[in-house]
C-alpha cells in the first residue's frame, strides 16, 4: 500500500521537489543523482572574473582598495554566476503530498471495508439460502430412506413432513424476493402506484397467512381496526412492508405471546397509522438504530427461524418511497412497536 | 446389549426430528437440547457416546461447546461431531482440530451417511479401548 501511495504522489505532483537540493545543505546532497551533479558542477566553476583581461600589465601591483572602492566595486561587479541551487523546502508540497498519501490510504481502506461488508453480506444471504435448502434436502431424503424400509412407513408423519417442507420451501420464497426488492430499490427503480388500497383487507389476509406459523409458535395473532382503513399507495408494496413486520414480530415472541395489528387515523400527521405490536423480546436502544439499515440482523428468530437481514430495510424503503414514515419503539424484554403511516386515500 | 446414546443438540426443530427419525429405527437413544445449557443440564445426569451438535447455536456456537466438553475429563471419550450448514474455511477448519471434534458434517443430513460414519467413529473407539 506505502508503494500505492508513492505511486499517488507521483502522478499528481509530477512537478513538486520534495527532496529540493541545497547546495548549501550538504544533508541533501546524496537525495539524488541530479542533485549531486549539479552541486559538483557549481563547486568547481571558476570563480566570476571582475575585471576584465588586456595586455597591459599593471608595472606595479594594485594598491589595496580603500572601503569606499571595495563597495564601489560591489556595486559595479557584474551579475554573479546564476545562483546555486535555492533551498527548495516546499511546504505546500509536502502538505499536498501528505494530504494524497492519506487521501489514498482512506480510499484503500474505504474499499476494503466495502468488499468486506460485501462478502459478509454475501455470506449471510447464502447461509439464508442454504439453511432452507438443506432442510428440504435432509426431509427428502429421510423420506427416501424410509419409503425404502429403514424405518416405519408412516404417512401421517410423512403428511407433517410435507407440511415442513413446505414452510421451508416458503422461506427460501421469501429471501429470494426480498434479495430481488432490495436490489431493485438500490437501482432506484422504486415508484409506487397511488391506489386505493384497503389496508385492513390486507392486514385480515397475511393473519389467515401467519396464522399456521403463529399456531405452530403459540402466538395468538389480532388486528384492532379503527374507521374504515383505507389508504393509498400500492398494494402489493404495502403487503410486502406488512409481511417483513408481522413475520418478525411472530419470529420474537415467545410463545404465549400477542402479536397485534392496529391501525386508524394518526392525529399528527393527518396519515393512516399502522402498529405492530409484540410481546416478544424486545430491543435495546443501540439495536433500534441499527434496525433499518441493509443486512443488520440482530438476532435469530426465537422458534429458530433466519432472516436475510432485508426486510425492515425494505419495509422502510417501501414507506418512505409512498411519503410516510417509519419507527419502532421497543425496550428489552418488553415487546416491540412497529409503527408507519401511508396517506390516507383521498374522497374516500 | 448396550444400546448407544446420542446427544443432539440443535436449535432447529427440523433437524431434531429428521436426526430422531434417522437414528432411532437405527437402535439409538437420543437425548435432545435446542441449547448450550439445556445440553449442559442433560449432561450432569448421563453421559451419551455420541453428540452431534450444530454450529450455529443462540449464544454459544457448537464449536465453543465441543471446547469446553473436551476440557472435562468425563467426556474425554464422547464422540463429538459438529454440524453446519456452510462448508468451512481455512480458519474454521483450524478452529474445529482445536476443538477436539471428531467429524465435521455439512447438512444437509443424509441419512446413510450419518448412520455409517456414528457407526464407524463408535467401532473404532471400541477398537481403541
Amino acid at each position: 500500500m506505502r508503494a500505492l501511495a508513492l505511486l499517488a504522489t507521483v502522478l499528481v505532483f509530477p512537478h513538486s521537489s520534495l527532496f529540493a537540493t541545497d547546495s548549501q545543505s550538504p544533508k541533501y546532497k546524496s537525495t539524488t543523482l541530479y542533485a549531486t551533479a549539479e552541486t559538483q558542477f557549481i563547486a568547481i566553476a571558476p570563480p566570476p572574473r571582475r575585471y576584465s583581461t588586456s595586455f597591459r600589465v599593471p608595472a606595479k601591483p594594485l594598491p589595496p582598495p580603500t572601503k569606499a572602492k571595495a563597495r564601489e566595486t560591489r556595486r559595479a561587479a557584474p551579475p554573479a554566476a546564476p545562483a546555486p541551487a535555492k533551498p527548495r523546502w516546499n511546504p505546500w508540497a509536502w502538505t499536498a503530498a501528505a494530504l494524497a498519501i492519506l487521501g489514498v490510504a482512506y480510499g484503500v481502506r474505504r474499499q476494503r471495508a466495502a468488499a468486506r461488508q460485501h462478502s459478509d453480506a454475501m455470506a449471510l444471504l447464502a447461509h439464508e439460502l442454504k439453511s432452507p435448502l438443506s432442510a428440504l434436502e435432509s426431509y427428502l431424503d429421510l423420506m427416501v430412506h424410509e419409503s425404502a424400509g429403514a424405518g416405519p412407513r408412516d404417512v401421517a408423519r410423512w403428511n407433517e413432513d410435507a407440511k415442513r417442507l413446505k414452510i421451508n420451501a416458503r422461506q427460501l420464497q421469501e429471501t429470494i424476493s426480498d434479495m430481488l426488492q432490495a436490489a431493485r430499490l438500490q437501482s432506484g427503480a422504486l415508484h409506487p402506484q397511488m391506489l386505493p388500497v384497503d389496508l385492513a383487507a390486507i392486514v385480515r389476509e397475511l393473519i389467515a397467512f401467519y396464522r399456521p406459523l403463529a399456531e405452530k409458535s403459540r402466538v395468538e395473532l389480532s388486528l384492532v381496526a379503527q374507521g374504515r382503513g383505507h389508504a393509498s399507495g400500492d398494494a402489493a408494496l404495502i403487503r410486502r412492508v406488512l409481511h417483513n413486520l408481522i413475520s418478525n414480530a411472530i419470529k420474537f415472541t415467545p410463545e404465549g405471546g400477542q402479536v397485534r395489528i392496529t391501525m386508524g387515523p394518526d392525529p399528527q400527521s393527518s396519515q393512516l397509522l399502522c402498529t405492530v405490536s409484540d410481546t416478544g423480546v424486545g430491543l435495546g436502544n443501540g439495536e433500534i438504530e441499527r434496525l433499518f439499515k441493509k443486512f443488520v440482523r440482530l438476532r435469530k428468530g426465537l422458534h429458530g427461524e433466519d432472516g436475510s437481514g432485508l426486510g425492515l430495510y425494505i419495509a422502510k424503503a417501501i414507506v418512505e418511497a409512498h411519503g410516510g414514515r417509519i419507527w419502532a419503539e421497543s425496550a428489552p424484554h418488553r415487546g416491540s412497536r412497529f409503527h408507519f403511516t401511508l396517506p390516507i386515500k383521498e374522497h374516500a | 446389549m448396550h444400546k448407544p446414546s446420542v446427544l443432539v443438540l440443535d436449535d432447529s426443530s427440523d433437524y431434531q426430528r429428521i436426526i430422531a427419525r434417522i437414528l432411532q429405527p437405527a437402535g439409538y437413544k437420543i437425548l435432545s437440547a435446542t441449547s448450550a445449557e439445556e445440553a449442559r443440564r442433560l449432561l450432569d445426569s448421563r453421559i451419551p457416546d455420541v453428540a452431534l451438535l450444530d454450529w450455529n447455536l443462540p449464544g454459544m456456537s457448537g464449536v465453543e461447546f465441543a471446547r469446553q466438553l473436551r476440557q472435562d475429563p468425563r467426556f474425554k471419550r464422547m464422540i463429538l461431531i459438529l454440524l453446519t450448514v456452510n462448508s468451512g474455511n481455512k480458519e474454521q477448519i483450524q478452529g474445529l482440530r482445536e476443538s477436539g471434534v471428531n467429524l465435521y458434517l455439512t447438512k444437509p443430513i443424509i441419512a446413510e451417511e450419518l448412520l455409517g460414519r456414528i457407526r464407524g467413529l463408535l467401532s473404532k473407539r471400541e477398537h481403541a479401548s
